[in-house]
This record gives C-alpha cells, structure tokens and sequence, in this order.
C-alpha cells in the first residue's frame, strides 16, 4: 500500500476535484440507522397493506396562480437566467484555457466539478429541473435557430427509435470516467478542451435530430438532471394535448400528460401552463415512459455515485493494491486501467443485481407482470436511496470547496485580480461539525429509503390492482433496498483514504 | 447591600481560578513524526485529537521535504537536522490529509479532530 501510494501521481480525493475533509460515521450511529431503515420499512408496509392510494396523481399546486410565480416564471426572467448562464459558460471556457493553471486559483475546475456538477444535482432533487431552463447550450443553439428563422423545422435527421437512451448511455459512462479516473479532470486546459468537445457534440447532435430530441434522448446531462429533478417538488406541465403531439421531442406520455417539456410550455396559451409544486418523489411515480434503456440509464446514475464513494474506502484501497501489484507488466497505466475496470464492474453488478431481483419480484407476485416490466416499473423507485446518499456524501463537500467560490469570483482566471475584494477570502473548514454531518448524512439516508419504500408501494398496488400480489412483490424489493441503503450507510462509515 | 458589591470580584476571581485551572488542564498535544525513506512507521500515520486541543506535531525527516496538512493548510519544511513543529488549535472537526510534497505528491498520515 504505501509503495502504490508513492508511486501515484498527483493527489486528489476520488471525485472530479478538491478534498473531503469528512470523519467516518462512528459505528453505532451507522448501525442504528441500518436498524432504523429495517424497522421503518415495516411500518410503511404495515400502513399500506390497510390503505394505499395506488394512484399515477398527485396532489399539485399551480405557482402561476400567485404573483410571484408568474414573475420568476416569466419569458423575460427566463431569457434573463438563460443570459447569465451563457455568460458563466464563456467565461469558465476562458478561465479553463487563458488562466492561471493551478486548480484552485482558476474558476473553472471549481465552477464545474464543485458548482455546477454537484450543486446542480442538490437543485435539481430539491428544487427542479433547472438544467432544462438554463442549459447554456441549449440556449445558444435556441437563438441560432431564432436567428436562421428555422424554429420548428424539421431536423435533417430522424432519430431512430431503437436508439432510445442509449447516446444517454454512452456519454454519461464517458463522463464518469472523466469524473472519477481521468487525472487530467481538474487541470483548468484541460476541462476547458473537454467543454469544447461537449460543445461541438452537443451542437452537432442538436443540428442532426433536433434540439429537444437530442436533449431528451442523447444528452447525459440533461437525462441525468430530469431523472434527480423527478424527486424534485416541482414540475412543469402542459395541459394541452394538441400542443405536445406537435413537439418535436417524445415529450407526451402514453397517458396523454405532458411534463417538463419547456417547449411545449413556451407554445401552450398562458391559461394551459402550470408550474406545479408537488409531493417530494411525486415524479416517480410515472413510469410510463421509462424504457430499457432508461432502466440502464438510472442504474448507471446510482453506481456511478455509489462507485465515487467506493472508491475513497479502504476496501477499495485494498483491493487495488492487490491488483496493482498483479498488474505489474501495465507499468504507468496501472491505475488508470483498475479504475476503469471497476467503473464498468459497477453498473454491471447493479444491473445484473437489479434484474435479478426484478425475476425474483415477478416470481414472487405470480401475476401478469414479465420480469422486464417489473424492471421498468420499479427502477425509478430506487432513485430516492441515491438522491439521499448523494446528499450525505457532499455536504461539507459543497459547503466547505463551495467557499471558493467567494475567493474565485473576485479572481477567475488566478490573474490577481481583486472585483469584489474577497480574493484572499479563506475557507472556512470549521463551517459544520462533525456532529451535525454525521446525524444529517445518517437521517438523509434513512428518510431516502423510506420514501423509496414508499414510492415502490404505490406503483406496486397501482399496477398489480391485487394486494397481495403487490404486497410479494414487494418483498425483495424491500431486501433490494435495504441492501442498497446499508451499502450507502457503510460507505460512510469508512475512514476516506486517498489512493491517487 | 455590601453582599451585592462583593460579586463582581467574586465571580473575576472564580473566572479567573476556572481559567487558570483549565490552562494548567489543557497541555498542548506533542505528536513526535519520523519520516524515513518518505515514510512513517505503521504506528504514526494517524494522529487522533480531540476538537479544541492545543496540537504540536514535530518532524523529523532522513531527507529535507516539504510537508502539507490539508484543510488547516499548514505548511512545512523539514530538514534532517532538526525537528520541525506544526502548532495549532484543532478548532475543525474532520480527517485531514498530511501530504509529502517530493517529486511526487503522497499521503503519508491523517490528522483526525473527533468533535468533543
């Protein structure tokens, strides 16, 4: 261990950039939480078995009714939001590639690793899908079209059904292995060749298949924000059939609703928009649209985040010492290809895992339901356990690397300006202790697997109509999510080892 | 009456005795840290303190190295002569990384504050 710890180069912490500063979680506190999980599971289950809703709807609230929803909801206030984040995208672009290349005296790796990869993922679960309304790119390629006078033509290219997520697939296991392996991810150059990168693809997609299309079905960041902003208690949603039919996106549901589609908002008369507040995880609950390759889609999602945390434990530290000296004849690449190997071994097991149970669901449920449709119902049920451990793991993560925010705004490109005069501001490491972290990140996660449980409840009574056929399908769900949560739990209770 | 202007005094010189007591309590932590070959043997490489200690880790290493305790973000020089000190107030809870700065950047210890 300690020669593989010398010969690694360079020394970050396993996300994209910066250090976790985190205790581990003591032992009986993680073990109490395990027992808490078990134990409320239970008494979830207990309540439903007498009474489930078993419902697609939800309680909803139209912010549009009030003044000062219709303020934040406004085209200009939107346009004004899509300004400034074009704004920020060029000036990390010039900060990645004009600026000073130390990391943490260049805006770039900060504002896209610490900001916008993990902040946005906090925004999107608790709050909405603001990626799909500010999305730079998007944005960009919006006023193109307005400009050329080709809104609403038909894209050169269809895109072809078969392909599904799949592009999502692809491109966010690409992106992980940016996040989590590739060393150069916090050197400002570069990040910045890789925005451009992203850029042309993501402008060149648009062009081919159209905007929308390309966003909803190719594009890994915005897949990935829809799927945490479906936990989120807000929505946006059309009450317009006739308008989504026209979209150019696949954004209407076999049900006739349409959500979150913003184009379809920006056409639908004013009286047909609604801004919805609703039941946090409400948006789990609709399962219609999720499809094979959405299945693997969210699954890559929760491995990946399990797999960073992994990553940092001294089991994993172990287990790449032993394969590293096993690796010998690789030479220099020898981390490289471990951690290669153990992100596609990930969100293997979790599919092999998942659908393993999902047989095992429909086995026990003995009803209608194959296993593939088990799998599409209940996948999204588990998003709520990821929402929460990823919550846990980047608390004093954001709070703490966040500050240098206040330091960078003053400095972007490490130049030695001084704009708001906070340049030497120094973060404060003490802003949280340990206590609060530890009793936060452990309710998290416990209140995560008992809204999971929760969501799993009311899509199994939904579709299996039979109780009981609900309730035994429920049974390896809920050792499913158990497992799952205590792995979260454990996690957490590691000391973090740095191995690179 | 007089009870009353006696309590200012009182309660100065109580403040002061707690005072004095809890300095004469509170010893600065001395951690003794040998580095060999950009090393420390098994039983150095985790230094446990609790939040609020008076820490002092001193070096000694075979060879002149710099050397980085993260998130308190001290920083040292240690030369083969003599011993070099870090001095500082645990006032953060947390694991905190010790790093070797040579030609390669390695972890050689962690520093934990565990909360009181």
């Amino acid at each position: 261990m300690g020669a593989l710890v010398l010969l690694a180069p360079g020394a970050a912490a396993a996300h994209g950039f910066g250090q976790r500063y985190d205790l581990p979680v003591p032992l009986a506190l993680w073990v109490t939480g395990a027992a808490a999980a078990v134990a409320l599971s239970f008494v979830v289950i207990g309540l439903f078995v007498k009474a489930a809703p078993g419902e697609r709807d939800y309680w909803r609230s139209n912010l549009l009714r009030f003044a000062p929803g219709r303020l934040l909801a406004h085209a200009g206030v939107r346009r004004a939001a899509r300004g400034v984040s074009v704004g920020l995208l060029v000036l990390v672009l010039v900060a990645s590639l004009a600026g000073d290349q130390t990391p943490t005296r260049n805006l770039a790796p900060t504002a896209v690793w610490v900001a916008w990869w993990v902040g946005l993922a906090y925004v999107s679960a608790l709050v909405g899908n603001l990626w799909a309304v500010v999305n730079p790119w998007a944005a960009m390629w919006s006023g193109v079209e307005t400009l050329l006078g080709a809104r609403g033509r038909r894209p050169p290219w269809r895109y072809p059904g078969w392909l599904g997520y799949w592009p999502a697939v692809v491109l966010f296991l690409v992106f992980a292995w940016i996040e989590l392996i590739y060393t150069g991810r916090s050197i400002p150059a570069h990040l910045g060749r890789l925005i451009l990168g992203y850029s042309a693809l993501t402008f060149a997609g648009m062009a081919l298949f159209g905007r929308a299309t390309w966003l909803r079905r190719a594009d890994p960041f915005a897949t990935a924000f829809s799927v945490l902003a479906r936990f989120a208690p807000t929505e946006i949603r059309t009450a317009n059939p006739d308008a989504c039919q026209r979209c150019a996106a696949p954004c209407a549901g076999p049900d006739g609703v349409c959500l979150d589609c913003g184009d379809c908002f920006d056409r639908a008369a004013p009286a047909r928009r609604e801004w919805n507040l609703r039941p946090f995880a409400a948006g789990l609950l609709r399962t219609d649209d999720v499809t094979p390759s959405m299945v693997v889609f969210v699954l890559l999602l929760l491995s990946t985040v399990t797999f960073d945390g992994f990553t940092a434990t001294p089991a994993w530290a172990g287990l790449e010492g032993a394969l590293y000296a096993a690796l010998a004849p690789l030479g220099e690449a020898r981390l490289t290809v471990i951690g290669t190997l153990g992100l596609l071994a990930f969100p293997l097991l979790f599919v092999l895992v998942y659908l393993a149970f999902a047989r095992w669901m429909a086995w026990m449920a003995g009803g209608p339901l194959s296993t593939g449709a088990v799998a599409r119902l209940f996948v999204l049920s588990l998003v709520p356990i990821a929402i929460a451990y990823h919550l846990a793991h980047y608390f004093t993560y954001l709070l703490v690397q966040g500050q240098l925010l206040i330091r960078l705004a003053s400095d972007p490109l490490g130049l030695g300006w001084n704009l708001f005069g906070t340049a030497r501001y120094r973060p404060d490491i003490g802003l949280v202790g340990a206590r609060a972290v530890w009793y936060t990140a452990v309710v998290a996660i416990v209140l995560g697997h008992v809204v999971a449980v929760w969501v799993a409840h009311v899509v199994a009574v939904r579709e299996y109509r039979d109780r009981r056929a609900a309730l035994r399908s429920q049974l390896p769900m809920l050792a499913l999510m158990v497992g799952y949560t205590v792995v979260s739990l454990w996690i957490i209770a590691q000391p973090i080892v740095e191995t690179r | 009456m007089t009870g009353s202007r006696l309590w200012p005094p009182t309660l100065a010189a109580a403040g002061l005795a707690i005072a004095l007591v809890g300095g004469a309590v509170a010893q600065p932590r001395i951690f003794e840290l040998n580095i060999e070959k950009g090393r420390l043997p098994e039983n150095q490489r985790l230094v446990r303190v609790r939040q609020g200690e008076e820490v002092i880790l001193k070096w000694r290493a075979d060879q002149a190295v710099v050397l980085h305790l993260h998130g308190y973000d001290i920083e040292a020089r240690v030369s083969p002569a003599a011993w070099t000190e870090m001095r500082f107030t645990a006032a953060a809870t947390g694991r905190f990384p010790i790093e070797l700065h040579a030609q390669t950047h390695a972890t050689i210890a962690h520093l934990e504050v565990h909360p009181r």
